[in-house]
């Protein structure tokens, strides 16, 4: 390999890292996950679970694997918030719910 | 065109990458079961009911043949191998999944689901999204023109529908149309099922993997829960029509929830006792009920599979609701290998 190609290879591979650097961590993305996924974090199959929605409705169940990962099962009627959402980080979804 | 999916497909590498690339508009591919540790419902012989295949409904069946098979267990036993259109032989068309604009209303728009609840997918949730999963990085339209990016061609949903997905399709509202996987008007991917003739009752749960959960009656597969963190993660939405339905190149359009009975979705009538009614069956051959009766009540004694028997239906299951990407937690049955 002459010195020019490795100079370019060297720039290339320079580039590539450069790229996965900086522009890799815009999409390093927040935690998407869950909260059915999120409630089973660190348990095993079929311990209880439990987690809320938007609108404050509980769901209670067990982890069960779904493809290699827990996903939290619900196998108790849901129980039905008194007062409306009070999760933060979803917008009031209430209006667009169905 | 028929997919068959068997454990063993993802026993062959080449095979277990490629169906683990497919899984986006996803969760869809190869075999099933696994074991857990937890006692389900002790089954009698009088609740073990045998399969009845004449609940699936005629225009949804492309054959039914029994054929000796081995279950999860290792033994041998008779199954049904069904192979099923892939298009709701109740309905019409498919869709609409992505709103075109964030004017968008939910007539025109499909549906996504987030934490247990299903949501109208409209413009106005999209153009929502950053606030939604409080996280600004999602702008998935044209903040000038309001015009929602979708991927409106095969090559385009092909690419988003799956977990890598290139940098130039995040922020995409992904949906494939089926007429790029079938040239006939009514007609999906047909797909095979293998099920047990009689379910045979497992000491632990099994776990439901790629092969999915069941086949509606109207020949649609019940699929396993959407992977919606490797979704969301880059930054698409794989758009729902309203029956909780999409459509991927490997399992064509299949369910990840039970919606019946709410806008266009066709409803299940209730049984004459008011217990809800049964849409599918699972993998294992227990039969999958509505989730509520005609009260709207739940059942209180689900196991962790959500089943239970009573006199009447013997051992069963209760979906879950629409917006749980869930049907059923695990099998209570062997299913064919």
């Amino acid at each position: 390999m002459n010195s020019r190609n490795y100079r370019k290879r060297r720039l290339g591979l320079a580039a590539t890292v450069g790229y996965l650097l900086i522009v890799s961590p815009a999409y390093a993305h927040e935690n998407h996950n869950e909260a059915p996924w999120a409630a089973c974090e660190a348990q095993q199959q079929n311990s209880s679970c439990e987690f809320s929605d938007g609108h404050g409705d509980l769901y209670r169940g067990s982890c069960q694997v779904f493809s290699d990962s827990l996903m939290c099962v619900r196998n108790q009627p849901i129980v039905r918030a008194d007062v409306p959402a009070s999760k933060t980080t979803k917008s009031d979804p209430t209006p667009l719910a169905r | 065109m028929t997919r068959r999916y068997h454990t063993k497909d993802f026993l062959n590498p080449r095979l277990f990458v490629g169906a683990t690339l497919s899984t986006l508009l996803v969760a869809c591919g190869g075999g099933s079961s696994g074991s857990g540790n937890d006692a389900t419902t002790a089954i009698s012989e009088a609740d073990n009911h045998a399969v009845d295949t004449s609940r699936f409904m005629e225009d949804a069946v492309v054959s039914i043949e029994t054929v000796s098979c081995t279950l999860s267990d290792g033994s041998a036993s008779s199954c049904y191998e069904i192979t099923l259109n892939g298009f709701p032989a109740d309905r019409s068309s498919l869709g609409p999944f992505c709103p075109e604009t964030t004017s968008t209303g939910a007539n025109d728009a499909g549906t996504w689901f987030e934490d247990g609840v299903l949501y109208d997918l409209t413009g106005a949730f999209v153009a929502d999204l950053a606030n939604f999963y409080n996280d600004d990085n999602w702008q998935l339209f044209n903040a000038q023109t309001g015009d929602v990016y979708i991927t409106n061609t095969q090559a385009a949903c092909e690419a988003a529908a799956q977990p890598n997905v290139p940098a130039n399709y995040n922020n995409y509202c992904v949906q494939c149309d089926i007429s790029y996987y079938s040239d006939e008007p009514l007609k999906g991917i047909a797909v095979t099922y293998l099920i047990p003739a009689t379910p045979q009752p497992r000491d632990a749960p099994g776990a439901i993997d790629r092969g999915g959960v069941g086949a509606a009656f109207n020949g649609v597969k019940l699929d396993a829960a959407a992977p919606t963190d490797a979704i969301l993660g880059a930054y698409t939405i794989a758009a729902f029509d309203e029956c909780v339905g999409h459509i991927n190149p490997h399992a064509g359009y299949h369910y990840h929830g039970a919606n019946h009975g709410d806008g266009d979705c066709p409803a299940i009538d209730f049984e004459t006792d008011g217990h809800g009614g049964a849409f599918g069956y699972a993998l294992d051959g227990y039969a999958i009920y509505a989730m509520a009766d005609s009260a709207g009540n739940e059942s209180t004694d689900l196991d962790s599979c959500r089943g239970h028997s009573d006199e009447t239906r013997g051992y069963h299951y209760h979906t879950a609701s629409a917006g749980e990407n869930a049907f059923i937690g695990c099998f209570t049955g062997e299913t064919a290998r």
